[in-house]
């Protein structure tokens, strides 16, 4: 399946909500053993707002193994490109990595003991 | 922009949330200039008593000529002076996404010089800022933007405002404690580190983003938020103030874009 951003979301493509809503249809197309293409042709910009729960959302409930391989991007620039896989990092972290989870906590129980 | 400018702002806002319905006189004849946050702050607090039946106006009569002449071009009042470098104050309501457009077509065309690569790098580390207010400040009017060039030192400032809860009570409410049991000053520092954020599905890397854009391309960055205040240029400080600001300010200064990241490790 290809997701042509820029003709869903516009060339500027900022907000959570619409990364929430792709991340499902993404994760629909997974379940049905699709891989998943999104082309960035014509986006100007795209923003972590948007990246994180679209992208990084993934690894919630799917294996981090299949949304690293079935889940691309093309088109993009190397911004983008950057930015897409920061995403993916930080999803793969955030629910997949106990070290990181561990160095969160750590980071608040810091933060609140002042 | 300092502690004493933004204790006069929260000043008039908690003035102006005192006023009767009817229409008010914001009175500017005593003042010789307003700076970019201060003209996007009086612009956001107009539309906002405005909701209540509170209407603002500022006599441009009564004003300086040469200080007619700044709120004109800002549209802080109505008048049809322009100047090809002052980027008009701007409000975009909770939700819209017009901020990419205002960066783009209004006020990064100001800049010389930029490729392409550089031009969309200063897009997305601006464009941090914007959805980081929309998402986390809960400001009922949305985001005040405006910006000024200074063509001498090739210098492009941009202002974006809101009125919403500040970043120290944003960063208590996600870490599940009362804003007045975090240090202020503790709270912006870690709001600024890369992972950090208060809402489960971001993922902490809008204000990294954009600090290390201004660290790398020789920029100025200052936040005053809440009781906090951050500061990113030559050195880097964070600190509590003595007055809270009714919101958060962000003032940034662009010089040059020499550096653009090639890789998801560069962009933090």
């Amino acid at each position: 399946m290809r997701i042509r951003l820029a003709e869903r979301f516009g060339d500027t493509i900022v907000s959570g909500e619409a990364g929430e809503e792709l991340c499902q249809e993404i994760a629909a197309a997974l379940s049905r053993k699709d891989r998943v293409t999104l082309d960035f042709a014509g986006v100007a910009v795209i923003l972590s707002a948007f990246l994180n729960p679209a992208i990084g959302g993934l690894y919630k409930s799917l294996s981090a193994d299949l949304v690293d391989r079935a889940v691309t991007m093309e088109n993009g620039s190397k911004l983008q490109q950057s930015s897409f896989d920061a995403a993916k990092e930080s999803g793969r972290q955030y629910y997949n990595d106990a070290r990181a989870r561990t160095r969160r906590e750590a980071a608040i129980t810091d933060l609140i003991a002042g | 922009m300092d502690d004493a400018g933004m204790a006069r702002l929260g000043s008039f806002r908690a003035e102006v949330g005192r006023l009767a319905p009817g229409s008010h006189e914001i009175d500017l004849s005593k003042a010789s200039f307003l700076c970019p946050a201060a003209c996007a702050f009086m612009t956001a607090v107009r539309d906002d008593a405005a909701k209540r039946g509170v209407f603002l106006q500022v006599d441009g009569a009564r004003c300086s000529d040469d200080l007619a002449r700044h709120l004109e071009m800002s549209q802080v009042i109505p008048g049809e002076r322009r100047s090809r470098t002052t980027v008009p104050v701007r409000i975009f309501p909770p939700g819209s996404t017009a901020f990419g457009a205002f960066l783009r077509d209004e006020w990064l065309p100001q800049l010389r010089d930029l490729t392409a690569p550089a031009s969309e790098y200063v897009q997305l580390a601006m464009g941090e800022i914007f959805a980081n207010a929309f998402q986390h400040s809960r400001s009922e009017i949305g985001v005040a933007s405006c910006g000024q060039y200074f063509a001498k030192t090739n210098e492009l400032h941009l202002t974006v405002l809101d009125l919403g809860i500040g970043i120290p009570a944003t960063v208590a409410a996600g870490v599940g404690v009362r804003e007045h049991e975090l240090d202020p000053e503790k709270a912006i520092r870690w709001a600024f580190q890369p992972r950090n954020s208060s809402v489960p599905t971001s993922r902490g890397f809008g204000l990294a983003i954009l600090s290390k854009f201004v660290s790398a391309n020789g920029g100025g960055l200052k936040v005053y938020s809440g009781r906090g205040y951050a500061e990113i240029g030559a050195l880097r400080s964070e600190r509590s103030t003595a007055y809270p600001f009714p919101g958060t300010v962000v003032d940034v200064i662009v010089r040059r874009v020499l550096y653009v990241p090639g890789s998801k490790e560069e962009l933090f």
